[in-house]
């Protein structure tokens, strides 16, 4: 039921609500979320960043969840890229030694290759994520959330037998 | 922002808060098990931890390590443990304990449940034999010493010297067609060698030819006595040229024929290493009766030894040396890799400066169990960066009695890791330990009393380690009558003795493990033995000794015969050549000296031509 509720509430900030950019900031900061480990200290300020600035929340849990996966599937690649900057680049040493034993920044397990790796590729991907989720919102509901409903499938799903459970139990709620 | 920050930040921030709070003690009780067990191998249990946080201290009640070899005991438990970390450190992800204290710690103390943990996979370095692998047949029981039977008119009816004596069994028989064989392929090359010196004959007629050309009558100016000496010289490079090659034909030759020479020398030692295998497949006992005593109490003592092999190698394997650039490694998911950028003169990742351990009071100590004090010093994941080896003291006392001191340095500082340890136990009660073997004089000492001292030096991948062990005041009970003579003589003077001292020496170098097992109970039991069955052995074994030189002798002799053949054709040709050579040298050589000769009577002659005529132009002058 959290799932159905999670896909309903994005489905419908989608639609109407919070503006764009608040849907894809949320959505942005969830995928930082989602492709770094849990528990880091970068991982709590962004979480922070989320609780303060009004972006939307159910954005950014979809957006932690499906990145989540994704990082799941890439981890290997973050290792090696974490390999590479950690060890292969000896500009960067300087860095890293002047950060592992300044205070606080250890405790962003900067030094793992994943939580580096991936951090990195969050950052990168950050801007082309808000972007392109930006620009998916305006389209939605100026022409693509009409041809969708305009579809059989839509039609099929949202007369089905567990979508109109799931309203009825909604609206019981309510 | 948001426009109810409060619910959103500082709500969830004080339920996180409070939940820490609640919780941390349980958290970090479980982290501390969790990395303890992966540590360790075996259950690792602590008991009612509690954190304060100012200063950051940890402290709890009791802490049991269960021992990964017999899940039923502990290696050691605790009373109370107290430690605070370092908040600076702690920042920076460091965990620096300045002094942890220890009260009342226990080694080797029972379990009310198993200590046994879900085994993880093994993965240990293909390239790096494992310490234990290699002594295991080292210090397994050994079968040919413990079957070899004492019974006389048994051995002397089951010995049949002549099948023992198939060739398949002698060493020395397979060499010694294998150096025939050798000898007759060397033999085709050394005729070949000798055809090419042979083709130098002809070189040589040669030069005879030209040297003999000259004729020294018909030189009668000087420039012909100067040609014909050039001449000769020519002749006689031609002819050194030839010779050296010669000698360097003769060297590889001589060399190569007294190559066999040496071989066949060492088939004598072939022959001894035959003669004990002999003696093993006849299951003789060694004439000297060495190794009774090892019989009697290795199975015990070299068990035991393996097992504390055991236990230092598990201390090597977890303490590594840290490197300054780490391979790349496959990682779990979401598990990667952590790299360390350490400096000089800061702190590693984790370290115990000082343990200090108390033994409890006397009052609360249980008589069965060893309690432990003393100091544990610099417990850290980075020797180098510390610049101390990880040291331990510790003194031991059991039921008043028993003392026990444990020492060691585990130093990884450099590239060659160096372990050292060394434990000293005195007044170990010994309430039984069992002797002999179940073929062999089964038996029980009781109520002894054992002394030891072992020394263990680890550098690198090499280990020594001394064991000394004293044992007194025992008693014997055997378990069944005596079954041979050496077994009563054997069972006749442990019952008059009260005590023995054992070395046990144990060593690896370039890859091999050795054991070496000594005690004073073995000149005993030889002294008393060797008088009864001594010379019925000698006599066996000389008689097999006899049949065995005799076989081989005849081998020997078929060699011996064809390399004498062989060596005494290449050596006679060489002679011969050599003296062919030598003539022909010498004639060219005795042409050179006619020459010269020749040349030296021209000179005089011309000499005193001119001085006659200038004399007689000067009579003329003055007349």
């Amino acid at each position: 039921m959290f799932w159905l509720k999670l896909i309903a509430n994005f489905i419908k900030i989608l639609r109407e609500g919070q503006t764009p950019a608040q849907v894809a900031g949320g959505f942005a900061l969830g995928s930082i979320l989602g492709l770094s480990p849990m528990l880091t200290l970068q991982g709590l300020v962004v979480w922070l960043v989320i609780l303060i600035l009004d972006v939307n929340l159910s954005a950014a849990t979809l957006s932690l969840l499906l990145f989540s996966l994704i990082a799941f599937i890439f981890d290997p690649l973050f290792h090696q890229l974490g390999y590479f900057l950690l060890v292969n680049i000896d500009g960067l040493k300087g860095i890293w030694t002047t950060l592992y034993n300044a205070p606080i920044a250890p405790l962003t397990r900067f030094n793992n290759t994943v939580v580096i790796g991936s951090f990195v590729s969050a950052l990168i991907l950050f801007p082309i994520v808000y972007l392109s989720m930006k620009k998916f919102v305006i389209s939605y509901r100026s022409t693509i959330g009409k041809r969708i409903q305009k579809t059989k499938i839509y039609q099929i799903v949202s007369k089905s037998w567990i979508v109109q459970t799931y309203q009825r139990i909604r609206r019981l709620e309510v | 922002m948001r426009k109810k920050f409060i619910f959103f930040v500082l709500i969830p921030v004080v339920i996180v808060c409070i939940v820490v709070y609640l919780f941390i003690d349980s958290w970090i009780e479980y982290g501390l098990e969790y990395a303890g067990e992966k540590a360790v191998g075996a259950k690792v249990e602590i008991d009612r931890l509690h954190v304060t946080i100012n200063p950051i201290s940890i402290e709890f009640a009791r802490m049991q390590v269960a021992n990964p070899n017999d899940t039923w005991k502990n290696l050691f438990e605790t009373g109370k443990v107290r430690f605070a970390l370092n908040f600076g450190q702690l920042l920076r992800g460091k965990y620096i304990i300045e002094t942890m204290e220890v009260n009342s710690l226990i080694l080797a103390t029972k379990r009310t449940t198993d200590g046994s943990i879900p085994k993880p996979r093994e993965e240990k370095p293909a390239s790096q034999v494992q310490l234990t692998e290699q002594a295991k047949p080292a210090l397994a029981p050994q079968d040919s010493k413990s079957s070899i039977s004492f019974d006389i008119d048994k051995i002397k009816r089951e010995l049949k010297i002549d099948s023992l004596l198939n060739p398949k069994n002698l060493a020395t028989y397979r060499q010694i067609d294998s150096l025939k064989k050798q000898i007759n392929d060397a033999s085709v090359q050394w005729k070949t060698t000798l055809d090419e010196i042979d083709k130098s004959k002809a070189k040589l007629a040669d030069i005879e030819t030209r040297a003999k050309a000259i004729n020294v009558n018909n030189i009668k100016t000087v420039q012909a006595a100067s040609d014909a000496l050039n001449n000769a010289n020519i002749i006689l490079t031609n002819a050194n040229e030839i010779k050296n090659t010669f000698q360097t034909q003769k060297t590889l030759l001589t060399d190569d024929v007294n190559k066999f020479s040496g071989s066949i020398k060492n088939l004598d030692d072939l022959v001894a290493k035959d003669f004990r295998n002999l003696l093993n497949m006849a299951r003789l006992p060694d004439v000297s009766m060495k190794g009774l005593a090892e019989m009697l109490l290795g199975k015990e003592i070299l068990s035991k030894a393996y097992e504390y092999l055991g236990y230092v190698e598990t201390a090597k394997s977890k303490i590594q040396n840290s490197s300054d650039k780490p391979p790349i490694e496959t990682p779990a998911r979401f598990k990667g890799q952590n790299i360390y950028f350490p400096i000089e003169r800061a702190y590693p990742k984790m370290w115990i400066k000082k343990v200090l351990i108390s033994g409890g009071t006397d009052k609360s100590q249980d008589p069965q169990y060893f309690y432990a004090k003393g100091e544990v010093l610099n417990i850290t994941n980075n020797q180098r960066i510390t610049g101390f080896p990880l040291t331990v003291d510790l003194s031991a006392t059991k039921g008043g009695t028993t003392t026990l001191a444990i020492g060691a340095s585990i130093d990884r500082r450099k590239e060659l890791p160096v372990d050292k340890y060394n434990a000293v136990l005195t007044g170990l009660p010994l309430k039984q330990m069992s002797l002999g073997q179940s073929n062999f004089l089964p038996a029980t000492i009781t109520n002894a009393s054992a002394n030891a001292s072992i020394t263990v030096v680890i550098p690198g991948n090499q280990f020594d380690s001394h064991t000394k062990i004293f044992l007194n005041n025992m008693n014997l009970v055997f378990q069944r009558d005596p079954q041979s003579i050496v077994e009563r003589i054997v069972r006749d003077v442990l019952a008059s003795i009260h005590g023995f001292n054992v070395d046990l020496r144990m060593w690896r170098n370039e890859n091999k493990f050795d054991v070496s097992f000594t005690t004073d109970l073995d000149d005993q039991l030889v002294s008393s033995t060797k008088k009864v069955i001594g010379d019925e052995i000698t006599k066996i074994q000389n008689d097999l000794r006899n049949k065995l030189n005799a076989k081989i002798a005849e081998k020997r002799a078929e060699l011996e015969k064809l390399y004498n053949e062989k060596r005494e054709m290449v050596m006679s040709k060489v002679k011969e050549y050599e003296n062919i050579f030598n003539e022909k040298l010498a004639l060219v050589e005795s042409k050179k000296k006619e020459i010269e000769n020749r040349i030296e009577q021209e000179k005089k002659k011309q000499t005193d031509d001119v001085t006659k005529k200038a004399k007689d132009a000067l009579k003329g002058i003055f007349k």
